[in-house]
């Protein structure tokens, strides 16, 4: 069995973490043995599940499933698993209780077919009831619509699900160099064959309308552009034709904005992508709060409070 | 909407105004405790309203700690970590920018503080990253500490905490031992807050 203990550095670090907590605490020894505790557990217990293997409780491994999948942000379980291969390649898409099967729309079909169609070679997709001919598999246009999918452990869900969840960048597969912002409309299990006499295989599809870009003329009045971190505007309206993506294609969630004022004439909405996580550097964060210390109004114990924050705030 | 402020007189230490965002305090040998604290105020009433207002239109996802309604006032309490990080890095920069960013109307101090503020936003979003490589990790430093320089140029009366200090130190800590999930505090800190929400009776001993 082979149990992860910290490194080295990572000892040397958390020391010197413990100092500057002290330092500006002035509280010795009660944060010790909940970090140390929770760093060793955190560290060894997804070795130990992965070395038993099939000989780990299925209820265990299934609550496990459910725990390591817990979006929550800033915990040592997120950062502990979210960049293993294993929960990277997770991202089947979750029919929810009910399994419904629907028609796709024809855009989406076209979309789907379009897309396959990129990427497969000599083998070419057509309807499924069209007459095939040599290299041609038929494509069925049902499939089953799904409420949720995990990516990397953060959780996306179509727009008639969670209005919050579904907007996403994505990168398009025609230039993966480019990322887009879009609204999640499906997310669909599709059933289809790679190649001429091989077992069905099962994906996930999302279909996504992305947000039309700026025209050159009103770029320049985007303000938000010119600082990187800051997101960038685009027009509220979306692009005639949807895209058909794979759940790898997300990069992450983005925070939409609706505004009447952005000084561009047509209606507009602004676009911050969300490709962090939410962990936090103390003392970053610190310098953060003490520079919003200055908020008109504030108290004097404003800064007291913001101090007490690095004793006892959290989450 | 609001009303863009008069540029202030930039001879003058920036002052909070109750009614708007910034103003230049009038020099007066006899300053009250009062003006004193109001000197050192960047945030005023209006743009606070405004950041409250927008507020109202950002669609966040689930797992984002979303600011509470009306933050940055006394009677709304203290934030939670999460949430500051929601103020400062979503809430305030779609604001700001909006109401400093664009070249035409702001004063030029407005918009040296935004710029200020936006260097510390583009440290944070670094310092946070799961994955650096040693281009982010200098892109950091330059901000950091670019950041602090200009805090010393804009706001001569505020005193610098240590923490600012350690800020500069990150980047070395991520050069050494890297991105800095592995060796922060944060799960302690989750700890505290389950722990904080366990009802107790408050009497030890019964």
């Amino acid at each position: 069995m082979s149990y992860k203990t910290l490194t080295r550095a990572e000892n040397t670090v958390s020391d010197m973490s413990l100092c500057l907590f002290h330092l500006l605490t002035h509280k010795q020894g009660e944060i010790e043995m909940t970090y140390l505790t929770t760093a060793c557990r955190v560290a060894n217990l997804h070795a130990i599940l992965s070395d038993f293997g099939t000989g780990v409780a299925p209820e265990l491994l299934s609550a496990y499933k459910d725990f390591k999948n817990y979006d929550g942000r800033g915990t040592r379980i997120f950062d502990s698993v979210t960049l293993q291969p294993s929960i990277q390649l997770e991202g089947a898409g979750d029919p929810g209780r009910g399994r419904k099967e629907i028609r796709i729309t024809p855009s989406a079909f076209a979309a789907f077919k379009s897309r396959l169609n990129a990427e497969a070679g000599k083998t070419v997709y057509v309807p499924a009831l069209q007459t095939k001919q040599q290299h041609q598999i038929g494509l069925n246009d049902r499939a089953v619509l799904c409420t949720k999918v995990m990516v990397r452990g953060v959780r996306y869900q179509p727009l008639s699900s969670s209005s919050r969840n579904c907007h996403i960048i994505f990168r398009d597969h025609r230039d993966i160099t480019q990322e887009r912002p879009g609204q999640i409309q499906e997310i669909l299990l599709h059933k289809r064959r790679l190649a001429t006499g091989t077992p069905m295989t099962e994906e996930t599809f999302i279909v996504v309308q992305t947000y039309s870009p700026l025209l050159d003329v009103d770029i320049p009045k985007d303000d938000y552009r010119k600082y990187g971190v800051a997101g960038a505007l685009y027009y509220a309206h979306f692009e005639n034709n949807v895209v058909v993506i794979r759940p790898e294609d997300i990069v992450c969630h983005f925070a939409k904005t609706t505004l009447p004022s952005f000084p561009i004439e047509s209606p507009c909405i602004h676009v911050l992508p969300l490709n962090r996580v939410g962990c936090v550097v103390w003392q970053i964060v610190f310098v953060l709060m003490t520079h919003f210390q200055l908020l008109d109004g504030l108290p004097e114990e404003f800064l007291a409070d913001v101090e007490s924050s690095m004793d006892d705030d959290s989450h | 909407m609001l009303q863009q402020q008069p540029p202030p007189d930039f001879g003058q230490p920036i002052a909070a105004n109750p009614e708007g965002s910034t103003r230049a305090s009038a020099p007066s040998d006899s300053s009250t405790k009062k003006e004193k604290k109001a000197r050192k105020a960047v945030l005023g009433r209006t743009i606070l309203t405004a950041a409250h207002e927008d507020m109202e239109h950002i669609e966040l996802p689930s797992w984002v700690a979303a600011a509470p309604s009306g933050f940055g006032s006394a009677g709304r309490g203290k934030l939670t970590a999460d949430q500051w990080r929601t103020v400062c890095s979503i809430n305030l920069p779609i604001t700001l920018i909006r109401l400093w960013g664009d070249q035409s109307s702001p004063s030029a101090r407005q918009k040296e503080m935004l710029d200020n503020f936006m260097d510390l936003v583009y440290a944070v979003e670094i310092g946070s990253l799961l994955a650096v490589d040693v281009a982010q990790i200098q892109a950091y430093d330059t901000r950091i500490l670019r950041y602090l320089k200009g805090i010393k140029e804009l706001y001569p009366h505020f005193r610098l905490r240590p923490n600012f200090h350690l800020a500069a130190h990150i980047g070395d800590f991520m050069k050494l031992f890297g991105p800095v999930h592995s060796y922060r505090t944060f799960g302690a800190e989750r700890y505290n807050h389950v722990l904080q929400n366990i009802d107790t009776s408050r009497k030890h001993g019964k």
